[in-house]
């Protein structure tokens, strides 16, 4: 029995982290560099709200930052801001696999932020909507384009890009002097390159 | 000193491009270029604006880049590095062979120099400004000042082969076969220059707003707006040379062809290269019997109007005759307006290009009224 009891003890003790970590916890978002945000939805007016979202579309890697503004101050912290995104289905564009998303977040310091997992390139139709103390309103659905991810650099191409002009440009200039071929024409009576007088021998000769 | 680097700066020599005036004291001090000259600075000046339209391309294709040290800025960036380098060699040559700096640089190639300095000064701007505010995204990329002065860079440095063939024609050497190279590639690099704040608008490069595919609420507007400004920039140019130079026939289909395979290098639809082909011949049939290039004002207002027309009915017919992206949707009055609308743009542009004469008389009586 006491074997038993030592066995549900170890158990227990092991198990109850497990459960604490499966519970379901919001990671913090963490903004990228600012060079690498682009200006996403300028000045959309929503009901008495005013939205600026930026961030980044790439799929798979997409980060939204939503600026509200109520008469042109932040709104209060806590406000809810809502974003769902659902793929289009029309269009040369439609993005192939995407599931739709649904999102809330708080403002603080009059920014919510969401990283939605928007995993297909293509053209989505997003909403946002805000809950505040001016009361709830929904935007118009927007169309947005999510980017395909650049695939890396490389190097190949790279190397042949910084080249090429070099390359060119010491092989023409090489072909024109093997050829002797003159590259300027002076005009008639120009064409004896008499080096300059230095100019104390010039003052002098006036002199 | 302030003579010296007017003379340096060709002063003369825009003022001949703008107003006609003699500029024959740069040919007496200044070296000429010869077609090694011209063709080897017209390379290199083109793989610069193949760089750049590759650089748009992945713009349109993946959106903002995401390094100011991406692969596709390194082909432009490095050509124009190149050419300032062979200018900035053949400058050198010559001061150390005795040349005052004033002449350092052959006829028409040191404002091309001005241009280089001006591009790498506003790249320098442009790579900080990305790195602290980040990069342009959409329609940002194609007006954001920093990349309308590269545009204006490229735009200078790259009509300096058009400036010296404008200075051999002041000689009264004609325009041969054999020159014509540097002046096509120049010609086609100073449009693609123009083109880039545009391209994204205009209907014969990567917005057929007339196809019924590409069909719109506000598309009839808009396409209207892209003919007009299409016609433009096209006839801007093409009139900006042919007021100064003799060109053979042959070479507008040339400078045409070559200017649409280049703008294929973004939209990868190489459906208006046939297109370009037989505005380009039906514009040379036109050069070759007006004869624009004679001094006659009346001709070149006359071919101002005309090869606008003929590009404009060409792109129309040649969508109705196809049915190629389902065919034009415009209405008749819209499609034949917007020819009519290019052809006044393009008359236009021909009667500020030409110095009005006012009489002696007219000025008289304007005395007597006051």
């Amino acid at each position: 029995m006491q074997i038993f009891k030592m066995c549900c003890g170890t158990f227990l003790a092991l198990a109850a982290p497990a459960i604490v970590w499966a519970q379901p916890m919001s990671t913090p978002i963490v903004d990228p560099p600012r060079q690498e945000m682009q200006t996403v939805e300028p000045n959309l007016l929503v009901g008495p709200y005013l939205l600026n979202v930026t961030g980044k579309t790439f799929a798979g890697d997409v980060f939204l930052d939503v600026a509200v503004t109520d008469n042109g101050a932040p709104v209060a912290d806590g406000t809810t801001v809502t974003f769902s995104a659902a793929p289009t289905t029309t269009g040369d564009s439609s993005p192939d696999g995407g599931s739709p998303v649904d999102l809330a977040a708080k403002t603080s310091a009059g920014h919510a932020k969401f990283v939605p997992t928007m995993t297909a390139p293509g053209d989505w139709m997003i909403t946002l909507g805000v809950t505040g103390a001016a009361g709830a309103v929904t935007a118009t659905p927007l169309k947005l384009g999510i980017d395909p991810h650049r695939p890396p650099d490389s190097p190949t191409y790279a190397l042949s890009s910084l080249a090429l002009p070099i390359v060119t440009v010491i092989v023409l200039l090489a072909f024109l002097r093997l050829r002797h071929v003159e590259l300027e024409q002076w005009p008639t009576g120009r064409e004896q390159r008499a080096p300059r007088q230095p100019r104390q021998q010039a003052q002098t000769a006036v002199g | 000193m302030l003579a010296s680097v007017t003379q340096f700066l060709d002063a003369g020599d825009m003022r001949q491009f703008f107003e006609l005036r003699d500029a024959r004291q740069l040919d007496r001090t200044k070296a000429r270029s010869t077609l090694a000259f011209d063709l080897t600075f017209a390379i290199v000046t083109l793989l610069a604006v193949v760089g750049l339209w590759l650089d748009i391309w992945s713009h349109v294709t993946y959106g903002a880049d995401q390094s100011i040290f991406s692969q596709y800025h390194l082909l432009f960036y490095s050509a124009t590095v190149m050419a300032g380098t062979f200018l900035a060699y053949t400058g050198i040559s010559n001061l150390s062979a005795g040349y005052r700096w004033s002449d350092a640089l052959p006829v028409g190639y040191s404002l091309s120099l001005a241009g280089i300095i001006f591009f790498g000064i506003v790249g320098c701007i442009d790579l900080t400004s990305h790195a602290i505010w980040g990069f342009e995204t959409g329609a940002e990329a194609l007006t954001s000042p920093t990349h309308l002065g590269l545009f204006a860079g490229i735009f200078v440095f790259a009509s300096g082969p058009i400036r010296a063939t404008v200075a051999r024609q002041r000689r009264g050497e004609s325009l041969t076969l054999t020159r014509l190279a540097p002046v096509v590639l120049s010609v086609t690099c100073t449009l693609s220059a123009i083109t880039f704040p545009f391209f994204n608008i205009l209907p014969l490069v990567g917005k057929p707003w007339a196809l019924q595919i590409q069909r719109s609420d506000q598309g009839a507007t808009l396409g209207v707006i892209g003919v007009i400004i299409q016609t433009a920039i096209t006839m801007g140019i093409l009139l900006w040379i042919v007021r100064r130079v003799s060109l053979p026939p042959g070479t507008i289909t040339l400078i045409f062809v070559l200017y649409s395979l280049l703008t294929v290098l973004v939209t990868r639809i190489p459906i208006f290269v046939p297109i370009w082909l037989i505005a380009g011949i039906l514009s040379d049939v036109a050069m070759v019997v007006l004869k624009p290039s004679s001094g006659d004002v009346w001709r070149f207002r006359l071919f101002g109007a005309v090869v606008p027309a003929l590009m404009w009915s060409v792109y129309y017919s040649f969508f109705m005759i196809t049915g190629i992206g389902g065919g034009i949707w415009f209405t008749g009055y819209i499609w034949t307006g917007s020819i009519v609308e290019a052809a006044i743009t393009g008359y236009l542009l021909a009667f500020l290009m030409t110095s009005a004469t006012v009489q002696q008389s007219d000025v008289a009586l304007v005395g007597q009224e006051r």
